[in-house]
């Protein structure tokens, strides 16, 4: 008996396990005595299967129920199905906490920068429309130069007001005296009272100017009467005469 | 003397030196133990096979009977057997099963064969196993399948069912060839065991 038969044949481990024939079974007994090599091979698969043996006894050789079955990719499909099933898991519960936690949260926070957003652009409109409006009275604001004169047949002086004019200047030039603190008063052609300002104070340019509302100074003839009142005592200084027109 | 080819050997028993006698027995008392002990599957039995087959072995060559001393190995199988067949016909004779023989008994001669340093190394060898591979050699040892059975029944090709097994078997020769070499394990029973037959 050759060693390549031997080894292609396994005829060591067909000999542990008693399938050798009988005319085999002599011939490897007689190989063996005279070939050390084979016999310690031989004593090594006798190891071998003993402790196979025994370790499968002991249920080191786990025996399940797809131990019969073809289960070529196992070995690797568990791990992956594992992995994906983890990963599956983790995606479901960040899903969970973001449409039921996160979301009412966000929408809630949403819900109010929408609200307080409506308010600031309402508030702006309002803020635009008021400041429209000084801008626009501010641009067209009609100013009357008052200025003495000792003509009493003098005609008076002349302010074109537009139709949408809201407020009127009077601006009165002064000459610096004693007095810090004026009042002007404002009469009617038949001398009726229309309007008092008080605490009117010297500007920049050594001059009064007041702002009265343009409904108050409907077109026609007015008095307009300035006297110092601070420090006392209070006395008058000038009268004016202002004709108010419609362009 | 452990070098001498067995002519060799041969010569120098019947010049009777019994350094020579001793090598003879160091050379073959373990493959006759092993083919008695598997045999007889009792030990008991073995060691009294192993006696009896030097007893007349020895007596062969020093009566210049051993015609073919180059044909030493065969002479000593040929005459195992005969000590074997004797053994048989006494206990088909007495009819003593090997069970009920004087002690030790061993079902098999493989239990011989375990012991501690089997089964750790065998343990280390299927800790590296992948679980398929554990059920091949689980069907083919233990529930004796064949190999081509249980490619029928695992679904994998008959080579990789031997390639399987081999590798086994290669893990298996380092585990136990580490734990072996720390003490070193004798082998089959090669040593004279007190109260044996002398030679």
């Amino acid at each position: 008996m050759m060693h390549s038969q031997i080894e292609a044949e396994e005829i060591i481990e067909k000999y542990v396990r008693n399938e050798l024939g009988p005319e085999e079974r002599k011939a490897f007994e007689e190989h063996f005595f005279s070939c050390d090599d084979c016999f310690h091979r031989l004593e090594e698969t006798e190891r071998f299967v003993a402790g196979i043996r025994d370790a499968a006894r002991r249920a080191l050789l786990s025996a399940d129920e797809t131990s019969g079955q073809p289960e070529k990719h196992l070995s690797w499909w568990s791990p992956a199905f594992a992995a994906t099933a983890f990963a599956a898991l983790i995606l479901a519960v960040a899903s969970s906490w973001l449409y039921f936690v996160q979301m009412p949260k966000l929408r809630g926070q949403l819900a109010e920068l929408a609200t307080q957003a409506r308010a600031a652009e309402q508030s702006r409109d309002a803020l635009k429309h008021q400041l429209g409006a000084s801008l626009r009275a501010e641009g067209n604001v009609p100013l009357a130069m008052l200025e003495t004169t000792r003509d009493v047949q003098a005609p008076p002086i002349e302010t074109i007001v537009p139709a949408d004019a809201v407020r009127i200047i009077l601006w009165i030039d002064v000459v610096p005296g004693r007095y810090q603190v004026y009042r002007l008063q404002i009469f009617g052609a038949d001398a009726n009272p229309i309007a008092t300002i008080d605490h009117l104070r010297r500007n920049s340019y050594n001059a009064l100017a007041a702002s009265v509302p343009a409904e108050q100074l409907q077109p026609g003839d007015f008095r307009i009467r300035l006297s110092g009142e601070e420090p006392a005592p209070a006395s008058l200084v000038a009268e004016y005469r202002l004709r108010i027109r419609r362009p | 003397m452990s070098t001498l080819t067995d002519p060799d050997l041969v010569l120098s028993i019947q010049s009777g030196r019994s350094d020579a006698e001793a090598a003879l027995y160091q050379r073959y008392a373990a493959k006759v133990f092993y083919l008695a002990l598997r045999e007889s599957r009792s030990r008991h039995d073995a060691e009294d096979v192993r006696a009896e087959t030097f007893l007349r072995v020895l007596q062969a060559i020093r009566a210049n009977s051993l015609r073919q001393p180059e044909a030493l190995a065969p002479f000593i199988l040929g005459t195992t057997r005969n000590v074997l067949r004797e053994l048989f016909e006494r206990r088909k004779q007495a009819q003593v099963p090997a069970e009920n023989a004087q002690e030790p008994i061993v079902i098999s001669h493989e239990d011989y064969f375990l012991d501690r340093e089997v089964r750790d190394a065998i343990g280390r060898t299927i800790a590296k196993l992948k679980p398929r591979d554990r059920d091949v050699l689980r069907m083919h040892f233990y529930e004796e399948l064949s190999t081509e059975e249980i490619a029928g029944r695992s679904g994998i090709a008959p080579e990789r069912v031997r390639l399987v097994k081999s590798r086994a078997l290669k893990r298996f020769r380092e585990f136990y060839g580490r734990l072996a070499e720390k003490p070193k394990l004798p082998s089959v029973d090669t040593k004279r065991r007190e109260g044996t037959t002398s030679l």
